[in-house]
């Protein structure tokens, strides 16, 4: 048998070139991409966030509060809540919510009046701001304001410049527990004067269609404004940025003015607070 | 301050990658190429028959298989690569070894048997990753295999 195995080149089946400096193109094209994403996302910041869909928003957080503690040790707890949901429902039916938008209201036990809107269209109520409330008108107003908020997507664009790039992080993800630091620190702190009148007027806007008048909303915010006066310090989130105090009960005031006090009276809370605090 | 310790351990398992798999992978090509010129005797050949004119008393098959596993720093290149996009520079080598091995362990056990060539070779090459979810490292099965021939005297 006339055959050999020649010698051949193996080197034909391997490229050349350095592994290393092939890397470290590799390596510096991408930290190139992730600076450019980074910076355009930090910049685009809250007007990215706002483009999340509520739907994703929702399915990040699904059934949690991100950002505020909700305790519950009320016997009554479960009653009031069902009723805050249900008032929640009916005004948030009359807001012309975009489709898919659901509204979540919770009950927390808290002495300082207060309401929050957080990520996933969550929505907390503080024991403090129920006890408080003297008619249910007062109480939708406060609702319908933080609907407004969940409408005007504040809470997901109050995030700013460093959530957006969690957010990022959170769509590669699925994830939108690294959220909660900053979430926290938006709700806390409130929107901004701009973000507040809106969802003042959407909430005024939802109370008028509810009832037929405006009565009892200026109510929330000169219980609040004596809420701070008395005790100083803690400023309720509802209150804390700007439409100053006065501004906010003139504006709401001029709204009820052709309110008639006996033709239509205002509504009691349908469930009463029990005495008694944990 | 955590992300720069994560930072600093990825480069340490970088270097390590790159040291010690390039160290690894040199030993791997010297030692193939050794060990071709020894096993140079035994030939293979594709054709599925042998030549007419070849007479042999025994036939009989022969496969050689290895697995290779990738490096650290080979799995982070090709990550940064599969990105991009483009010739996967990192894994031809790591293939190309694959083949070679393969094949010299077919011809190793056909020299053991007392054969001096292999006919109708076939190669074949399966991915042991986890199914491409892109964690876990990758690692390759070659399988060399083909039909020992031992000829008759004369």
């Amino acid at each position: 048998m006339q055959y050999e195995n020649p010698d051949v080149p193996h080197d034909v089946n391997v490229s050349k070139g350095n592994s290393l400096t092939e890397f470290a193109r590799l390596a510096l094209g991408m930290a190139v991409l992730i600076a450019l994403v980074g910076a355009a996302t930090w910049f685009g910041g809250g007007r990215l966030a706002r483009l999340v869909p509520f739907k994703t928003e929702r399915s990040w957080f699904g059934e949690r509060v991100v950002g505020v503690a909700v305790r519950s040790c009320n016997p009554s707890h479960e009653e009031i809540e069902r009723y805050l949901q249900r008032l929640g429902s009916t005004l948030a039916g009359r807001m012309d919510l975009p489709p898919g938008m659901t509204i979540t209201v919770h009950y927390t036990e808290d002495d300082v009046p207060n309401a929050f809107a957080t990520l996933g269209g969550h929505i907390v109520v503080t024991s403090g701001l129920y006890r408080r409330m003297p008619s249910e008108n007062a109480l939708a107003m406060v609702i319908g304001h933080e609907i407004g908020h969940v409408k005007a997507r504040d809470p997901i664009s109050a995030v700013g410049g460093s959530a957006a790039m969690s957010m990022v992080l959170a769509l590669l993800t699925g994830q939108g527990d690294i959220l909660g630091p900053q979430v926290a620190r938006a709700v806390q702190l409130g929107y901004s004067r701009k973000a507040e009148r809106k969802a003042d007027d959407l909430g005024l806007a939802a109370l008028l269609d509810q009832y037929g008048h405006a009565g009892g909303a200026s109510d929330v915010f000169r219980i609040l404004a004596d809420f701070r006066g008395d005790d100083g310090g803690a400023t309720p989130a509802l209150l804390s940025t700007h439409p100053s105090d006065a501004d906010r009960i003139a504006r709401l005031e001029k709204a009820a003015a052709s309110w008639n006090r006996e033709a239509a009276p205002l509504r009691p809370l349908e469930v009463a607070q029990p005495i008694g605090r944990c | 301050m955590e992300l720069l310790i994560q930072l600093a351990f990825i480069a340490i398992l970088l270097v390590i990658g790159l040291v010690v798999g390039g160290m690894v992978e040199r030993r791997h090509f010297s030692s193939l190429a050794m060990r071709e010129a020894d096993l140079k005797l035994v030939m293979v050949f594709n054709e599925k028959t042998p030549p007419a004119n070849v007479e042999y008393r025994d036939a009989f098959l022969v496969a050689g298989s290895v697995v290779l596993g990738e490096d650290y720093f080979k799995r982070f290149a090709a990550s940064l690569r599969s990105f991009f996009g483009g010739n996967m520079r990192m894994y031809e080598s790591l293939m190309d070894r694959g083949r070679r091995e393969a094949i010299l362990r077919m011809k190793e056990e056909a020299h053991r048997r007392g054969a001096r060539a292999v006919f109708n070779v076939r190669l074949e090459t399966s991915s042991l990753g986890d199914g491409g979810s892109g964690r876990g490292m990758f690692s390759a099965e070659f399988i060399a295999y083909g039909t020992a021939l031992i000829q008759s005297k004369g």
